[in-house]
């Protein structure tokens, strides 16, 4: 389990999304990728033969973090992001453990 | 279409160094970067909305943190960040003054913008490192661990094992600990005594001492903290079923060579690489800069003139595109770009910027004494990389090739001698990071396989787009 700083940190108030079908609460500004960890998520997305991927660079240059996003404010269709790279949003839906090249085939640049 | 007279790509040191010298000419500039705020990877900053007293409140830090605040702060420079720069091609009208076109990607979609020169400065990312086990979720760049913590404001695990060759893992476990996180060791490959090889260079330890200070401040920080740092030890292999459950780690005997009988095994939760780093130079290389290889020094660096333009003409680079070196390196470079540009543009006055081009020069020789020292001390070397490296391991994450099945396709096609072919036949590269976390192992075993140079190998061919974008968003 990952743990947020509290010594030294003010966060703004919370905001409440939907990851895999549940409530949850995350920070303005924080990522995706810290949300996932805090809430103790370990497989990001999966490939074909259902390897986990998980964060490995933390600054967008690895993919290794996708996941699949929803966004309120976005007439677009639901899209693959860098979880590392995409900032939380309320009421956004997450989902995690996909497979990559299988019915969401759609990545944006977030 | 927007424009701007110079365009900088990256707002880490080298960036911000360039456009602190460019302010005075009073130029039209344009920062891109990929995050909210400007600073790097070594600079990164938490989130507007956060509030955080003692951020990076060592000393080591003073200098960069006021550079930060003075760019930031500058009402002349214009920002565009969140924004990937998806590559960078000549402008349409062979007539404009604007001859370059640089095509950027957001959440609001693509933009182009012309503008008549521009800095890359796209820094490195963290050197991965193939061995079992390595593509398991909870191994992570200790980078990228770092930034969790200085940013984010978060420790990404309950017990944290650091392994590799480079000092940044001792910063690294110290920041964690310091934010009351538990790690449960440090894993150098190099023997103690190699430590001391600083002590054969007196001048650069004297020149250097507030650095070689601090670090030797975390040391005996982590030391009282009862962490256990080994020295002479390395990762073998990383282990659990669907995530990291422990890691096996064994001694190297004075030959180089992995004693398998040491073998021992830690629990943990997160892994950290810390292998060195690799320069981002695709984008540079995708708009022609010529290159070369450098093993200890990132893989494939860009060339430069000491101005640091790249021989496009209006194209300059700096940091660790050029050769990884670190901050203050990337620093002094920025600056020398930033003059060499207000020479390119023929802006009034950038002429009398002739002592400080020579000043900064000479204080560029005293850093990189350092910096090489930091380099030699750090890289790994490739016996132990290749004795890491197991067939089974996956050698191209996001394609999901072993070493095995790579080198199985130099056997059935033993013609390929250079890493575009290579890509072709293997699919290693092809993936979603485009090669950035492969290539470097990739080059090494072609090297080996047709006793070829890695500048014959060559890198992937860079080009447009240098990261995943849809079609849909193209087309808009």
């Amino acid at each position: 389990m990952a743990i947020r700083l509290t010594r030294n940190v003010e966060r703004p108030d919370a905001l409440t999304l939907i990851l895999n079908g549940e409530t949850v609460s995350a920070y303005a500004g924080e990522t995706v990728a810290t949300l996932l960890f805090a809430e103790d998520i370990h497989v990001f997305y999966k490939t074909d033969d259902a390897q986990g991927h998980a964060p490995f660079c933390n600054m967008g240059t690895c993919f290794e973090c996708l996941v699949y996003v929803k966004r309120r404010h976005c007439s677009d269709s639901p899209a693959w992001v860098r979880a590392c790279m995409t900032e939380v949003e309320q009421d956004m839906l997450i989902e995690t453990g996909h497979q990559i090249n299988s019915k969401h085939n759609s990545h944006e640049n977030g | 279409m927007r424009t701007a007279e110079v365009v900088i790509i990256g707002a880490g040191p080298a960036g911000m160094a360039a456009a602190e010298q460019l302010i005075d000419y009073d130029l039209d500039i344009l920062i891109i970067d990929e995050q909210a705020s400007p600073g790097g990877q070594i600079y990164r900053q938490p989130p507007h909305a956060f509030k955080v007293d003692n951020w990076l409140s060592s000393r080591i830090y003073k200098n960069g943190k006021s550079l930060l605040k003075k760019v930031s702060e500058n009402k002349k420079i214009n920002w565009l960040t969140q924004t990937t720069v998806l590559g960078i091609t000549q402008s349409d009208d062979n007539e404009t003054n604007y001859p370059h076109k640089i095509t950027t990607c957001n959440r609001k979609g693509i933009q182009d913008i012309q503008t008549k020169s521009l800095l890359i400065t796209p820094g490195c990312h963290d050197m991965s490192i193939v061995f079992p086990g390595c593509h398991l979720p909870g191994v992570m760049a200790t980078g990228g661990i770092q930034t969790l913590v200085k940013s984010q404001q978060l420790i990404p695990g309950e017990r944290f094992l650091f392994a590799g060759t480079h000092p940044l893992q001792l910063i690294v476990a110290d920041q964690i600990v310091q934010a009351g996180g538990e790690v449960v060791g440090m894993i150098f490959a190099q023997r103690f005594s190699q430590v001391f090889a600083i002590l054969r260079s007196p001048s650069v330890l004297i020149r250097h001492a507030g650095k070689f200070l601090y670090l030797a401040g975390v040391l005996l920080r982590l030391i009282k903290a009862g962490i256990p740092i080994r020295f002479s030890e390395t990762l073998i292999q990383a282990n659990g079923k669907a995530r990291l459950a422990s890691v096996s780690i064994g001694a190297i005997d004075r030959s180089g060579d992995i004693k398998k009988d040491t073998v021992r095994e830690i629990l943990c939760d997160r892994l950290g690489i810390c292998f060195g780093f690799l320069a981002s130079s695709e984008l540079a290389r995708q708009y022609g800069a010529d290159y070369s290889w450098s093993s200890a020094g990132g893989g494939w660096v860009i060339k430069h003139d000491e101005w640091m333009s790249t021989g496009v003409a209006g194209v300059y680079v700096a940091g660790e595109i050029t050769g990884v070196a670190g901050a203050e390196v990337a620093a002094a470079e920025g600056r020398l770009a930033g003059l060499g540009i207000a020479q390119y543009l023929g802006r009034p006055g950038s002429q009398a910027a002739l002592p400080l081009f020579k000043k900064t020069h000479r204080r560029l020789q005293h850093l990189n004494q350092f910096a090489n020292i930091l380099k030699y001390l750090s890289y790994p070397g490739g016996k132990l990389l290749s004795q890491l490296a197991t067939e089974e391991s996956i050698l191209c994450k996001c394609e999901k090739i072993t070493l095995g099945e790579f080198k199985q396709k130099l056997v059935e096609h033993h013609h390929i001698s250079n890493a575009g072919a290579a890509k072709l036949f293997s699919r290693t590269g092809m993936g979603l990071c485009q090669g950035r976390y492969c290539h470097y192992y990739m080059t090494k075993i072609l090297s080996e396989h047709g006793a070829l140079s890695e500048q014959d190998i060559g890198p992937f061919t860079a080009r447009f787009p240098v990261k995943p974008v849809t079609i849909k968003s193209l087309i808009k």
